[in-house]
């Protein structure tokens, strides 16, 4: 009784998720919704788990979990690039958590470009760009106060000399690393197709000719956007083209 | 005897000046040969074949000629295919000759023959049909001399490291081009070879060596083969395609030509063998080559269920496309799931390196587990034997678990909660989904796309530098003499002002002209240099007026001097309005003012 009470409570929750139920205002009620999404999805109905888990983050608020998650449903159901998007956003969110680490590797093979991901393959992903630059901020203040402190405490300069060095070499690595990152987000791929065989068109025009089409999960990079319609460039021949805001999704710059 | 020769060549372009002259020559031609035509005998129409020379050397072309004479509709004849020779038609001309009155046209049609090697080449006897007739010429024979000796040039050689191979077995193949002189351009050799897989070139310089009493620069191109079915098979012939430019001694003037030269080496033998089936392993795949293998797993403590990621390292020489690690055994204890690996070449051939496995297993069952796979079984082609390489047992603790389900899409290492547990009587299938939201916040672009990120970033630097630089400027202006004393100047001369204009509105005719000397010394040490107190009205002319000063400034700033000579001299002679006087000083003083920098 409490198995099919439980079942059909998960089944309301869903439901009303899609019918417009308003997204969660406090975190207890959307780890509550998080835990009906993971009941639909464990008991095999992943389309319905899928929508309860885009349902709990439409107010554009989620979490590595729900990333995660929402990669699982999205793949059980067939759809790989928006599974594929989703466990980019969640190693955006939480890079080194090994559960997604693993799911990466194991689906990196199925991206089409054909030479591994180009989102999550490189070692500054390591870190989230939010990381790799409070390493540079904490270590820039860091520099600067022992210079004050070498300036107008000239009777510390001895003992200072040293960490002033090595302050002054890691400042200048954590900058390096930061430039790192930030050179591999800005030319590195930042979306991934949704759709099989999507088009891709000379012109922001649903009348437009097609210039070639990609397969689901490619990544490209994102370079403009008109309205409805985003202007992507694909990596590996450098074509450009524009693809329906709702065939792509753009990754978030972290 | 009048010879006119006129050539035709393929047609080219046209629609050009040059080409409307030369029909206007053509023309000219034609009047000439009917003006002599006139006087022509007709004579019966004959047809011969000339070579020129008769003797050439390999590699170089003669010139065969099929003359026309007296024909009316001369044929465009066709020259038979000649064994190892090259063909290539060169043109046409026309001659008429003149003897005696006696005119003749010809038509001589020009074919190059370029012979391959040395020997004789017989030219058949050419037919053609022209007017109703068939008219036959004789046979020629070229002769062909050796020309010039290859070998003196260069040769090229192919070897393999051993005449003996294995199927399977990868190994390398060089190719090495010795050249006395290199040439001018070259292509990749191109080499035959049946019962092997081409696999990856790699080209070279090397240091020259002495072979047979010459020393000779060495090129060499290395090729990674895969023997690929037993037998005895021939490598080679190698080819080596080269353009040389060769100095010609014909022209007077010097000059070079350009010879194609083909490199051709002497294929080798090697002999291809299975692998033996006697001694061969239970698990022996079909790998070939030298192979280390070391094998780590982690995390090595797991609660059932949970995934353990094995890594196998696979180092050494051989054919690593066909390396396969064996299926886990069913008994194992544990559940394997599709894996990945890549290889890393320590050698541009790729015959070296090491390839990396890596497979999630999910023990089933709790307690110590030992896993001892992969084991890897191969042929040593060098020692000849098979050897299976065997890592030590993986040992694994597994703790249990209240979900014993093995889960393949990623993993969720999270233990205890953070597993979803299906509902009573619902499989979980084989999904590993988190059960902790974790930190549910808005997603934003990252810090660094705000400005607030790099003003805080460059703040503490720009405040050292600003600190420091206030410091430096202070200390200057403390410790050196002429900018502290510019300082002091500066301040006397604006508090000489401010009397100035106090005085002025009290009526003290005596503090007002001291203020204003005060005033007007201090001002004229800022813009001139030295020192206050020692400036008359001489410089007004003399130093003043050359750097600018205007001629009305001039006048004011006289006057005030006068007055100033006359309060010093005479104090109860001055009078006048103070505050009209201020008013002069002050744009006297500010006319010197823009003076200072000029200065």
């Amino acid at each position: 009784m409490r198995r099919w009470m439980s079942s059909l409570l998960a089944v309301v929750l869903a439901m009303g998720t899609l019918l417009g139920a308003p997204t969660p205002s406090t975190p207890g009620e959307a780890a509550a919704r998080f835990e009906a999404a993971n009941r639909l999805t464990a008991e095999g109905k992943y389309s319905e788990g899928a929508a309860a888990y885009d349902a709990l983050a439409a107010d554009g608020r989620t979490s590595a979990a729900l990333e995660y998650n929402r990669a699982q449903a999205r793949l059980k159901a067939g759809q790989f690039g928006s599974a594929w998007a989703h466990l980019a956003l969640a190693n955006r969110l939480n890079p080194r958590d090994s559960a997604i680490r693993l799911a990466t590797e194991q689906l990196a093979p199925r991206i089409p470009a054909g030479t591994g991901s180009g989102i999550v393959g490189s070692w500054t992903d390591r870190l989230t760009l939010n990381e790799w630059a409070g390493f540079a901020l904490f270590s820039v203040w860091v520099l600067a106060g022992l210079l004050f402190a070498v300036r107008f405490a000239p009777a510390w300069k001895p003992r200072l000399w040293t960490p002033l060095w090595v302050v002054c070499g890691w400042t200048v690595i954590s900058s390096a690393l930061l430039g790192a990152a930030l050179w591999n987000r800005w030319h590195g791929p930042n979306a991934i197709v949704l759709r099989p065989d999507a088009t891709v068109r000379v012109s922001p025009l649903d009348e437009a000719r097609t210039a070639f089409s990609l397969a689901e999960g490619s990544e490209v990079r994102r370079r403009d956007s008109r309205g409805d319609w985003v202007m992507i460039e694909e990596p590996v021949s450098r074509r450009f083209g524009w693809m329906k805001r709702s065939e792509v999704q753009v990754l978030p710059f972290r | 005897m009048v010879t006119i020769p006129t050539t035709e060549f393929p047609a080219c372009g046209g629609g050009n000046p040059w080409r409307e002259s030369a029909g206007w020559v053509r023309s000219w031609r034609l009047v000439f040969v009917l003006m002599l035509s006139a006087f022509a005998v007709s004579a019966a129409p004959t047809f011969s074949v000339e070579l020129e020379p008769e003797q050439v050397a390999a590699g170089e072309s003669a010139m065969l000629k099929l003359i026309f004479t007296g024909f009316d509709n001369p044929p465009t004849p066709e020259v038979p295919v000649i064994p190892n020779c090259t063909v290539n038609r060169a043109g046409v001309s026309h001659q008429f000759t003149s003897i005696n009155f006696k005119n003749t046209s010809s038509i001589i049609h020009q074919f190059a023959i370029e012979p391959k090697s040395a020997g004789t080449v017989q030219i058949p006897a050419i037919t053609v049909e022209a007017d109703g007739k068939r008219y036959t010429s004789q046979p020629m024979t070229l002769r062909v001399g050796p020309g010039f000796d290859q070998s003196q040039i260069g040769f090229l050689k192919v070897s393999a490291p051993r005449p003996e191979v294995y199927v399977g077995e990868t190994f390398p193949i060089e190719i090495r081009f010795y050249f006395r002189n290199a040439p001018d351009q070259q292509a990749p050799p191109s080499i035959s070879m049946e019962g092997f897989l081409k696999g990856r070139q790699q080209a070279e310089s090397l240091a020259p060596e002495t072979t047979n009493g010459a020393v000779h620069g060495v090129a060499r191109w290395t090729l990674a083969v895969t023997a690929i079915k037993p037998g005895e098979f021939d490598i080679g012939p190698a080819e080596l395609l080269t353009l040389y430019r060769f100095r010609d001694p014909r022209r007077i003037f010097g000059g070079f030509e350009q010879r194609k030269l083909t490199f051709t080496s002497e294929p080798i033998q090697v002999r291809v063998l299975a692998p033996p089936a006697t001694g061969r392993p239970a698990g022996y795949e079909g790998a070939v080559g030298r192979f280390k293998l070391e094998v780590t797993a982690s995390p090595t403590n797991v609660v059932a269920g949970d995934p353990v990621t094995v890594r196998v390292r696979v180092t050494g020489t051989g054919n690593f496309d066909g390396l396969r690690l064996p299926d886990l055994p069913a008994n194992s204890g544990f559940q394997a799931y599709p894996g990945t690996n890549s290889f890393v070449e320590s050698d541009p051939l790729g015959l070296s390196g090491t390839k990396n496995f890596e497979m999630v297993v999910v023990p089933e069952q709790p307690g110590l587990q030992r896993l001892r796979w992969p084991v890897l079984s191969f042929w040593d082609p060098v020692q000849r034997r098979y050897v299976t390489e065997q890592p030590r047992p993986l040992q694994i603790q597994v703790r249990p678990g209240t979900l014993a389900q093995a889960q393949p899409v990623g993993s969720n290492v999270v233990a205890g909660p953070a597993v979803v547990r299906p509902a009573p009587g619902v499989t979980a299938g084989d999904l590993a989904l988190k059960s902790d939201l974790g930190a549910w916040a808005p997603v934003r672009d990252s810090v660094v796309t705000r400005a607030g990120y790099w003003c805080a970033w460059g703040l503490p630097l720009v405040g050292y530098a600003a600190v420091g630089l206030g410091l430096w400027w202070r200390r200057r202006r403390t410790q050196d003499p002429a900018v502290a004393l510019r300082h002091r100047a500066r301040h006397a001369v604006a508090e000489a002002i401010a009397n100035l204009a106090d005085h002025a509105r009290a009526g003290r005719a005596p503090q007002f002209y001291s203020a204003l000397n005060a005033a007007l010394q201090g001002q004229l040490s800022l813009t001139l240099g030295g020192n206050s107190a020692s400036y008359t009205e001489d410089v007004i002319d003399g130093k003043l007026t050359p750097l600018g000063l205007g001629a009305e400034d001039a006048t004011r700033l006289r006057a005030l001097f006068g007055l100033l000579s006359q309060a010093r001299f005479s104090p109860g002679s001055v009078s006048g309005d103070l505050l009209a006087r201020q008013q002069d000083a002050e744009a006297s003083l500010a006319a010197l003012r823009r003076l200072e920098g000029v200065s």
